[in-house]
């Protein structure tokens, strides 16, 4: 699964300790998901969501 | 999971294993001065002998709390396949001290295993964080 968390970040000129904050994760869970090492729970995207104001697909794209 | 890293639940647990190597130290150096300048036999005996277990296994129990505690998903992943590792670690460990048992008469020194688990636990941490810490880019 691949997603656009990065471009969205920079959008908002937030760091990922800015947006680790806002998701009450650490940093290096936000630099796990960008980076596509971990897919975040259904919950954790759908905060992502309502951070970002847009849907769960705007944020992340299946592969398969 | 660095210290830099803590979540609160992380904080919390390490507080309580402090706490619990507090009770531990005096507990473990009691029995063994009972136990050596004692001649303690029976029910006294196993007492003081199964006494240190007891801080150990509440260590344990306060990772299970930890991982019931922790909120941030990717920390609680990281620990558990820390914990898989570990396990893994111990059971290999338990098997070669089967097979040393059964063939070769002799085992594995007391305690291995314990520290062998507590070893492959820290450096499954401290490779995962250290491989999260490479990939870090803002």
């Amino acid at each position: 699964m691949t997603n656009r968390l990065r471009i969205l970040r920079a959008e908002r000129s937030w760091s990922q300790q800015d947006l680790a904050d806002r998701l009450e994760v650490s940093r290096q869970s936000v630099n796990a998901i960008e980076t596509g090492k971990y897919d975040p729970s259904l919950p954790l995207a759908f905060k992502l969501a309502r951070l970002f104001s847009i849907p769960i697909e705007s944020i992340f794209t299946d592969e398969a | 999971m660095s210290c830099s890293s803590a979540t609160p639940a992380r904080k919390r647990y390490e507080r309580r294993v402090l706490t619990l190597m507090l009770v531990y130290l005096p507990t473990i150096f009691l029995t063994g001065r009972f136990v050596r300048h004692h001649a303690l036999q029976g029910w006294l005996l196993y007492f003081w002998s199964i006494l240190p277990a007891i801080p150990v296994i509440a260590l344990i129990a306060m990772m299970g709390r930890y991982l019931q505690e922790e909120t941030d998903e990717y920390q609680r992943v990281l620990t558990v396949r820390a914990l898989l590792v570990a396990t893994a670690a111990l059971l290999g460990t338990l098997v070669v001290d089967d097979f040393l048992r059964s063939f070769a008469s002799t085992a594995i020194p007391p305690f291995i295993g314990f520290t062998i688990f507590w070893l492959s636990f820290a450096i499954a941490i401290g490779v995962q964080t250290l491989r999260d810490r490479a990939a870090i880019h803002d």
